[in-house]
């Protein structure tokens, strides 16, 4: 499992949404699948969702990012906030995103061991079911 | 046995099994090495009037059922290639490979216990790949069945086609490359895939990936989800064999 968003910062307008390292959005006609490439979990998204996944850059802040939604869908500001922010809420309960104004949480890909070590290459023994 | 990137272990409930494999796989047997079993040949009693098929288990659930003990070795010699990480560009699946003339029908291995007759997939048009290795070519978008990389030693598979000769329907899918015609999918329904999300969709063919190797790769699941809308995809919400078997005879028809 990544990360360890849960307990971060709440998500207010200030929020600075990131995307989590080793996620990776995969479209899907306007809605998107969330491939954790490290803990091999599936996320969906909705289209709002999807839309709001490419606003996240690390930068903007959940208010920024609810004003261009409020402008480009036509909405009230205080419901394009709402939503984004609920939005948000639920991506950072699984730690697909966090508060781009700290760190990273532990467990992403910036922080694991460097694999391409010159290790030995030595074939290693498969754990199986006991009735493999 | 030392598949280079593995040690997997075979094991047996017979003897005679034992010894042809150990005298078969003679270069790649290692005798020193405590490993726990990753392909289990199991044979079956062969007396009385109910003979019992012999099973070849692979990492606890059963891909083969034979009533040729020379099938079940071939099969488990072929099997190691699914223990090798795939060529670069594809990607193991976690499905059973038929192949008709229209292409190749991918099964969700989750049904891999169920027992299909092979007489009547033959009836059908289908062939088999006896538990092989399958790949999938993240660019063409094809399925793989790779090339055996181990064999039997020559002396001794002989030995063993003049006792078990190869049957007809015995691993009648060579190795090559062949086009997607149809998913199966267990576990759900074809009217819930077609009115399914886009996400929803990719996610099912997703669940094909064999993630034994490595976690699925986003790359990954965008080439199987590129198979949404060109090839068929029919689901069954049981794991009867024969709604499987209903569901592969309306395939086998079916107008293009």
């Amino acid at each position: 499992m990544l990360g360890q968003a849960r307990g971060t910062a709440a998500v207010d307008g200030a929020f600075v949404p990131a995307r989590t390292q080793g996620i990776v959005a995969v479209d899907a006609g306007g809605e998107a699948v969330l491939v954790d490439e490290m803990g091999d979990f599936l996320h969906l998204l909705n289209a709002s969702a999807a839309l709001l996944w490419e606003c996240f850059d690390g930068e903007a802040t959940v208010a920024d990012i609810a004003f261009d939604l409020a402008d480009v869908l036509a909405i009230p500001m205080e419901q394009a906030l709402a939503d984004t922010v609920a939005a948000v809420e639920g991506l950072v309960e699984r730690s697909l995103v966090y508060d781009g104004r700290g760190e990273a949480p532990i467990g992403t890909a910036r922080e694991l061991p460097d694999q391409s070590d010159d290790v030995p290459h030595r074939p290693r023994l498969l754990e199986e079911p006991p009735n493999g | 046995m030392d598949v280079g990137e593995w040690i997997i272990g075979l094991r047996s409930n017979d003897e005679e099994i034992v010894d042809l494999l150990r005298r078969g796989l003679a270069s790649i047997r290692l005798d020193d090495v405590d490993v726990l079993p990753n392909l289990s040949l199991l044979r079956g009693e062969e007396r009385g009037f109910a003979r019992e098929l012999h099973r070849l288990q692979r990492r606890g659930v059963t891909v083969l059922r034979t009533k040729s003990v020379g099938r079940l070795i071939r099969a488990a010699t072929r099997g190691l290639e699914h223990f090798l990480e795939p060529l670069p560009g594809q990607v193991a699946l976690q499905a059973r490979l038929l192949v008709h003339d229209r292409g190749a029908v991918l099964l969700h291995d989750a049904g891999a216990e169920l027992r299909l007759s092979e007489r009547r997939l033959g009836r059908m048009g289908y062939r088999s790949t006896d538990a092989t290795a399958v790949r999938f070519d993240l660019d063409t978008l094809e399925v793989v069945v790779p090339e055996a990389r181990f064999g039997l030693d020559p002396a001794v598979a002989h030995e063993i086609s003049e006792r078990w000769p190869e049957e007809d329907t015995e691993a009648a899918v060579a190795p090559g490359r062949y086009p997607v015609y149809a998913v199966v999918l267990l576990g759900t329904q074809a009217d819930h895939l077609r009115i399914a999300s886009p996400a929803r969709r990719i996610a099912s063919f997703a669940s094909l990936l064999d993630t034994s190797f490595h976690p699925a790769r986003a790359t990954e699941v965008e080439a199987l989800g590129r198979l949404d809308g060109r090839v068929r995809v029919e689901g069954t919400l049981g794991f009867e064999a024969d709604d499987l078997l209903q569901i592969l005879r309306e395939l086998s028809r079916a107008s293009d």
